[in-house]
């Protein structure tokens, strides 16, 4: 069975600057890759330059070359 | 205007809201929580302004939003960002994350001086207005650029005093007063506080707010000089509605010079 026969396959995409082989391609999956439970506050999404509202998450499936950027907010001036 | 009650009642307006605080505080550089906590607490500041960075692992216990979040407006930056690009992303992320319309937009043209771009920050405001923000740009004491910031829809301008993190002051007061006096929008005076005599005189030339944070933060003592800078900003104030005597250029005597003894 290939990988997306089993709905498994992978992307390579880049996660906050890092390149990965993602499996599944979806947000959840990139929240997990950095460990980062899904239901964390004050976090927001990025794939490509476009903000993903976390509405949308659910239905954002991630293709081979997403640039995808997780951000919060940290102490500054 | 009768010397009232009333009269001394004197709300920050900014971006459709009022504010009793004229004071605004970063969060960055603090010796720990605690103390940032306290230092924010004892300067009675209301907005609190924060970065934006990619998450990391190890977070220490409470996110800091989750920390100031209740007590303070929060007041996301695009500190770093080079391109308007990058400081348009950085704004629309802050939004989803915090959920507030509001952006202290940094745009910075020089890692040395980290003075900003003034080409590119226009232009970025003139996006992140249109994109429904409160836009409130990080920017020299030129009076064109901040005209042309407000001309594009700027809830405010904030000059700088002198370079971020500089401690220098208000070094050039009469551009900071022309600018404070012909501004259609406030003038919070950002980066380049040092002390309290700083944001006083900020104050007293017509600021409508100061931004300090590494003035408090790297002080020996932050919560103490949290309380000066408040002091600092409210004397100030209070100076410039008081309307302070013209200068003179020689002695003027306060005492009455008839009935002098031996005249």
């Amino acid at each position: 069975m290939s990988d997306v026969e089993s709905g498994t396959h992978a992307v390579a995409v880049t996660i906050n600057g890092t390149a990965i082989h993602l499996s599944p391609p979806t947000i959840a999956a990139t929240m997990v890759h950095i460990g980062v439970p899904m239901e964390t506050r004050h976090v927001a999404v990025a794939v490509n330059d476009a903000v993903i509202s976390r509405a949308a998450w659910a239905s954002t499936t991630l293709a081979t070359g997403d640039c995808i950027e997780i951000i919060t907010a940290v102490a500054g001036g | 205007m009768a010397e009232t009650p009333e009269a001394f009642s004197d709300a920050f307006l900014l971006g459709g809201e009022s504010f009793g605080s004229r004071l605004l505080l970063g969060s960055a550089g603090y010796p720990n929580r605690g103390t940032m906590l306290d230092a924010l607490a004892e300067s009675q500041t209301e907005i609190v302004t924060v970065a934006v960075r990619r998450i990391a692992l190890n977070s220490d216990g409470e996110s800091l939003p989750s920390l100031l979040g209740a007590r303070y407006r929060l007041l996301p930056n695009t500190a770093g960002c080079f391109t308007v690009r990058d400081a348009v992303l950085t704004a629309q992320l802050a939004r989803e994350a915090l959920g507030t319309p509001w952006i202290k937009l940094e745009l910075i043209g020089d890692r040395e001086t980290l003075y900003p771009d003034i080409i590119q920050l226009v232009t970025a405001a003139e996006q992140l207005v249109r994109d429904g923000f409160i836009v409130l740009p990080y920017c020299t004491d030129d009076p064109v650029a901040c005209q042309r910031l407000a001309d594009v829809g700027c809830a405010a301008v904030m000059p700088l005093a002198a370079f971020i993190g500089s401690g220098r002051g208000v070094l050039n007061p009469a551009t900071l007063a022309y600018l404070c006096s012909r501004s259609p929008v406030p003038v919070i005076v950002d980066a380049g506080i040092g002390t309290a005599s700083h944001a006083a005189l900020a104050m007293e030339l017509g600021a409508s707010a100061v931004l300090a944070n590494t003035a408090v933060a790297r002080a020996d003592q932050p919560v103490r000089m949290a309380a000066a800078l408040r002091d600092g900003v409210r004397a100030g104030r209070a100076a410039r509605l008081a309307g302070r005597i013209p200068e003179r250029e020689f002695a003027d005597p306060s005492s009455p010079e008839i009935g002098m003894i031996g005249s």
